[in-house]
Formats: C-alpha cells, structure tokens, sequence
C-alpha cells in the first residue's frame, strides 16, 4: 500500500496526535519537510514530485502538500531513520525534479509539532557541508564519491596518519558500543588491518550495525558486525571511517597509497549519503535504515 | 439521643468505600482518610468519636494505629473499630455489611460514652520505618503530654524526654541534648518503646519541639552537602596553636581537639560535645581560612569519587542505555593544551576507578568505571582548526564536558554544550569530577 496525499488539516490534527503519543508511550517520530530548488517553479515541481515520492515512502507515513511544501510524517522512526529515508528519496527521485529535504525527529530535535516543523524547513533551507557536492555524489559509486571527495576542495583536509584514521575508526566503533538507545551505524575500512579494533566491542548485540570492510571478508563473528569483503587493492587504496547516529555524524576518507591528507566532514547527510553508496555497492541490505 | 452528632474517621480500602457515604446517611459526620498514616494526622488534629480502621488501608497496620492511638492522651478512650478478614482479630469481618457497621460503631460509641474515666499506663512498641521518629512525637505534643521514647537505633541506644509537649533532653551513648536529638531525630531504621512518663535528670533542650524538628531536617541535609566537601579518609590536624587565635568556641574546641593530634572527619565530629553540623562547619571554614590542614600524604581522592546516592541516580540515568549489565555513556575533557588535559587525566588516574590508555592522545583516553557495569568514557577531542568536524563527532552525545581553563578553542561548543559543563584543576581534578558527577546525578534526579 502506498500513502496517499492527505489533507493539511488531518496531517495537522494527526502529527500533533502522533507526537502525543510518543512522548506519552516514549517512542519516536519524525518528520520531513520537501521543498523544491529555488530556481524550480514551486508548486507543479511540488505536484510532480509528490507523485514519484509516494511510491518511497512506507504504507505508516503520512504525507501532505502544505503551501509550497511537502510534509510528511514518519510515525516511529528516529533521527537516524529520517536521514536514511531521506537518503532513499533524494537517490531515487527522476532527474527531472530536483528537491531540498530537511528532517527533524522527536525527541532529540524538539518536542512540539511547530517547532519539529519549523527545523525540518531550516534544515531543508540551509545549504548543508558539501551540500553541493552531495547532488553529484549521489550519481556515483561508493568508490568513485571517495574519489570525488579527495579531489574536492570544500572539506577541511588534516594531515592523517594510518594510525590516526585507525584512532577515528576506533572512536566511532566505541561510540556504537555507547550510543544505544539511538541506533547507529558505522563502516570502517583501513586496509584490512583493523589492529585490535573490534576488542572493544562487548559481546552483546548493539542497537547499531558496524561494517569492517575485509579483503576476506571474515572475522570473529559478532551478532553486530558484517564484514563485507572488498577488493584488497581498493582497500589498500583507500582508508575510510563513515558513522552516523541520531546525535552525530562523522565521514574520514584517506588516500592510503599516495600518504596525502585525507578530507573529514561531520556532516549527516554526506555520512548518510556514502553508508547508503557503500551497502548499495557490497548489496548490503540488512539491518538499519 | 445524643445532642451532638458523632465525628466517625474511616480508614477503609477503596473497595468499602461506599460505607462512608452510607454512614452520612445515617446522620454522622464521616471524615474519610486515604490511609494509615493520614488517619493518624487527622486523628491528632481533631479527635473523631470513633475510627473505622481497616487493616489493608495501606502504610500503617491496625495494631500499630491502635496503639499509638492509646498512648496518647486525647485519643486514648477513642474506640478503634478493626476492619479485616480474620474474625479473631478484627472487630468488623469483610466484607463489611452496612446494617452491621452500623450496629458496631452505634454499640462503640455507647460503650465509650459509658466508659469510666481512667486508664493505667500502657507502653507501647513498634518498628521505625512506616513511622518516623517525629511521627511518634507528634501524639505527645499534640495532647501537650509527657514521656519518654526510647530508641534502638543503628547508631545506638538513645531516648528522648518530651514534658508537656516539648521535648526538654536527649541521650545517644555517651551524648546529651542537642548533638544527641539531632543524630536519633535522622534516624530512620530502628526499634522503639514509647513510656508516656519519665523525666530527664536534667533538662538541655529548651527550644520550642517544631524548631527542632525543622533544624533537625536542615542540619541532616547540610550535614551531608558539607560531608561531601571534605575528604572523608584524609586526617586533619591544626596548623596554628589555638591559644594565638580568637575565634569563636566552636573553632577554638575545634582547634584545641586538633593540636598536635590528625583526626579523620568522622573522629573529629565523634571527638566534640557539638551538633555534627557545628563541627563540620567548623572544620571546613577552619580548613578554608588554613588554620587547620590536611596530614600529607594521608589524601585518598580516589575513595569516595562518588557518594552510594550519586552512584545510584547515575545508574539510572546510565540505565535507561544499558544492556545486559554493561551502561556506556562519555564525559568530553576540553583544554586547549592536549599536555594539560593530559596532566589532568594522569591525575585523575590516582583514583582507582580511573584507568588510562596508554597510548590514546586523544579520543577515549580515559575510562571511569564506577561499578555494577557503569561506565564512563573520558573523551578528549584533538586539538586545532583541522579536527574540527572530528571533536564535533566526539563531542557530540556527551553527558557532561569537563574543561581545563583555558578552552577556548573550543568556544564553538559553549552555545550549545550538550551537557553540564564544568571547569577543573589540571593539579587537582578530582573534585571537579565528582562535581560533574553530581551535576549530572542532579540534572537526572529531576527528569
């Protein structure tokens, strides 16, 4: 079943609805707001948008054309959740139409349905770190965004070392083990040698999945951890540390072969943008998102 | 027919509720209590003709009601109606028929009306726990009687003597009046035995009975916040003679006890004859102003890192995250030195519960475990304009921030922390982390 386009005045009487309901049972909720590029004639590239944007979303959410805006509502789904949502619309929409999307979750982002919208918009108005780069990023492969994104000038660039983008690595491992209530994701590849690692991981089950990118393909197993085998001389090509959660978002991308500085970015939606490339490219659908 | 009409208190459960309603009918005046203990309050403060106490109706049972009941003064010739399933022990069999009820508190109150004047004296006894000690005082006061409670408490055998409503002496072991009223009146755990005559030797106390209790209640919690300011294992021993410094009587015992003699905190307050709060607010301005010190090498800042009650709160707010025992959360260490942080944290490693990296710069380069399965990462992100988007990550999702002045680097943070800030002594950080800690314990207690 796919969501139809609903009025505003039960979109607004149903989010205010669903936002009592998660604070009042303590679950989530999100919300995006759609608006299209400046330059676009607002409300037809709204109309021909909201048609392609139905058949991604889920049969819970709930979506309606407000004015020069599409709001939709994602009943239980947390921050994390949103982006990858969002993710999935902004990759799978024509060419043709060309949108800004901002997401707000309940609670990290606020509380009251007015102000969750009001950010969403904010979100979907500002230009974002490597916003620009993002649109273009999306028509690549995982392999060829890194690329992309080494060649760029936008990101800042330090000096990493293979231990540095190891520390990172390491950090965004241990900060799945302590994010648990807000799910969170994370890849990490550093040449096949992840040196001790994944020790920290405790042996229980996450509320994130981590992927450890292996020229095998295999590890001591964990109930969180998929390692995804990729091609030894891409590894040894590249050092990347991606992880996104609720509260925050981190991108690492090395040239392990020329020892030149790598680019780092804490950005959700470029995080969001190469985790999705990277499970599109190794067919990794389980888990999150 | 009697002229006035009778007051009947009910202490019923919700399921007899509608006995109350049935009784008003009937032509009594019914004052209805929501349970055990609110019977007892409105008992004392407008005696009924009667009380209907069932013994299911929460927070105090049917035999303790009565007892108190009888020991005090007002109350004691008010009839007890016991509501409850064993007919050997209750006078009114669930569940309650109302034509029966009727009959009973109608026979009550004529047998009381007819009751000679007169009964001996009773002692009653009971458990503290549902009854505070000022709980068992209150009936005495009320009806301005006399007597004496005597304790068996965790901190000793104490008594406290009360004559026509105020209370005149106390005793605890080896102390007397004050110091000995206000250790028993924070006492909650006990056994006791309520003599409704006795008189002290002499009288100590001469303070109106709601003051003390009032000061008891203030002086148990600063007591405990002062507690918390001073080393608990560490000896203190005085650094000026005290016959060279005029100072008011409580700092001069304090400074004589402590001349040429290092006491603990707990010793010191045990050595005078003063309430514990008057000594440890001695102590602690006498150790501000420097007249008394800390024995060197005698300082044990890992001990107590954090109170029970401190340790408790963060459990919960660590396990709302926990899985199978394990609760993860982290606390950002900021400074603009990466050496200073550094120097901060090997300090802190003194504590036991602290344990360092070995070669972590910066990240998680401090783990601080504070037992059953809690623990808290101390982050520190690296330092410079480069690493920004990488501090943000770490930064992010903190509990709390811990800063070694100067931050500034780190004024990108300060609009909008995501957790309690506090600034630490790169010498000595310890109470600056027990401060954090108790912050956040706070800023939980009042979720």
């Amino acid at each position: 079943m796919v969501p139809r386009l609903e009025s505003p005045r039960f979109f607004d009487a149903f989010l205010v609805r669903t936002l009592a309901q998660a604070r009042r049972y303590g679950r989530r909720a999100a919300l995006l707001v759609v608006t299209p590029e400046p330059d676009e004639n607002g409300r037809a590239a709204l109309r021909r948008a909201a048609l392609s944007l139905l058949g991604l979303l889920r049969d819970a959410d709930v979506v309606t054309l407000q004015g020069e805006e599409l709001l939709v509502l994602l009943p239980e789904t947390d921050r994390l959740g949103a982006l990858m949502l969002r993710e999935r619309i902004l990759r799978h929409l024509p060419e043709a139409v060309s949108l800004r999307i901002g997401s707000a979750a309940y609670p990290e982002d606020g509380f009251d349905a007015e102000g969750l919208v009001a950010l969403a918009r904010q979100r979907a108005a500002e230009p974002g770190q490597g916003a620009a780069a993002a649109r273009e990023l999306r028509s690549l492969g995982f392999w060829e965004c890194l690329r992309r994104l080494l060649a760029d000038g936008d990101l800042p660039r330090p000096a990493l070392s293979a231990a540095a983008v190891r520390a990172a690595a390491r950090e965004a491992i241990l900060e799945l083990c302590r994010a648990s209530t807000v799910r969170g994701i994370a890849a990490v590849g550093c040449g096949g040698d992840e040196g001790g690692l994944l020790d920290a991981l405790p042996a229980h089950r996450l509320s994130g999945r981590l992927f450890v990118a292996r020229p095998d393909g295999a590890g001591p197993p964990h109930p969180s951890v998929t390692y995804v085998p990729v091609e030894e001389e891409r590894l040894a090509r590249f050092d990347f540390v991606l992880f996104l959660a609720g509260h925050s978002a981190y991108v690492l991308v090395r040239d392990a072969g020329e020892n030149a500085p790598g680019v780092h970015a804490a950005d959700p939606g470029l995080a969001c943008l190469l985790i999705s490339r990277f499970r599109d490219a190794y067919g990794l659908r389980e888990g999150i998102g | 027919m009697r002229e006035r009409v009778p007051t009947l208190l009910l202490a019923l459960t919700p399921a007899e509720a509608g006995v109350a309603s049935y009784l008003r009918e009937r032509g009594f005046r019914v004052l209805v209590a929501a349970h055990g203990a609110e019977a007892l309050d409105m008992a004392v403060a407008q005696p009924p003709d009667l009380v209907l106490f069932d013994e299911d109706c929460g927070v105090l049972d049917a035999e303790s009601f009565s007892r108190i009941v009888r020991s005090n003064a007002r109350l004691s010739r008010v009839p007890v109606l016991t509501v409850g399933r064993d007919p050997k022990r209750a006078s009114l069999v669930k569940p309650l028929r109302r034509d029966r009820v009727v009959l009973a508190v109608e026979a009550a109150l004529a047998r009381a009306e007819c009751a000679a004047a007169g009964r001996g004296e009773e002692l009653t006894r009971g458990v503290l726990g549902p009854l505070s000690i000022v709980d068992l005082l209150q009936p005495i006061r009320a009806s301005r009687g006399s007597g004496k409670l005597v304790l068996h408490t965790p901190v000793g055998e104490g008594t406290i003597w009360l004559s026509e409503g105020e209370i005149v002496d106390a005793r605890l072991g080896r102390y007397w009046g004050k110091k000995a009223l206000f250790r028993l009146l924070g006492c909650v755990e006990g056994s006791f035995e309520l003599y409704p005559a006795g008189r002290p030797p002499t009288r100590r106390i001469y303070e109106p009975f709601d003051f003390l209790v009032l000061e008891a209640a203030r002086q148990k919690d600063e007591l405990g916040e002062h507690l918390s300011q001073l080393p608990p294992r560490a000896r203190f021993t005085a650094s000026v003679d005290p016959r060279n410094v005029p100072a008011r009587p409580s700092l001069s015992w304090l400074l004589e006890r402590l001349w040429g003699e290092a006491l603990t905190v707990r010793e010191i307050v045990d050595a005078l004859h003063l309430p514990d709060l008057e000594v440890v607010t001695a102590l602690l301005s006498a150790y501000r102003i420097g007249w008394v010190q800390l024995v060197p090498g005698q300082s044990d800042p890992g001990e107590e890192l954090v109170s029970p009650e401190i340790r408790r709160v963060l459990l919960r707010l660590l396990g709302r995250t926990a899985q199978r025992g394990q609760a993860l959360a982290k606390i950002a260490v900021l400074g603009d030195e990466l050496d200073r942080v550094r120097r901060a944290l090997r300090a802190l490693s003194r504590c036991p519960q602290v344990q360092l990296r070995a070669r972590a710069h910066w990240g998680t380069v401090a783990v601080l475990d504070l037992g059953e399965g809690a623990i808290l990462d101390l982050v520190v992100p690296p330092p410079g304009e480069d690493f920004v988007p990488l501090a943000r990550f770490l930064v992010s999702g903190a509990a709390g921030i811990l800063r070694v002045e100067p931050a500034e680097a780190w004024s990108w943070l300060t609009s909008a922390p995501p957790g309690p800030t506090i600034g630490f002594d790169a010498v000595d950080p310890v109470p600056g982390l027990r401060a954090l800690l108790e912050r956040l314990a706070d800023v939980e207690a009042e979720r």
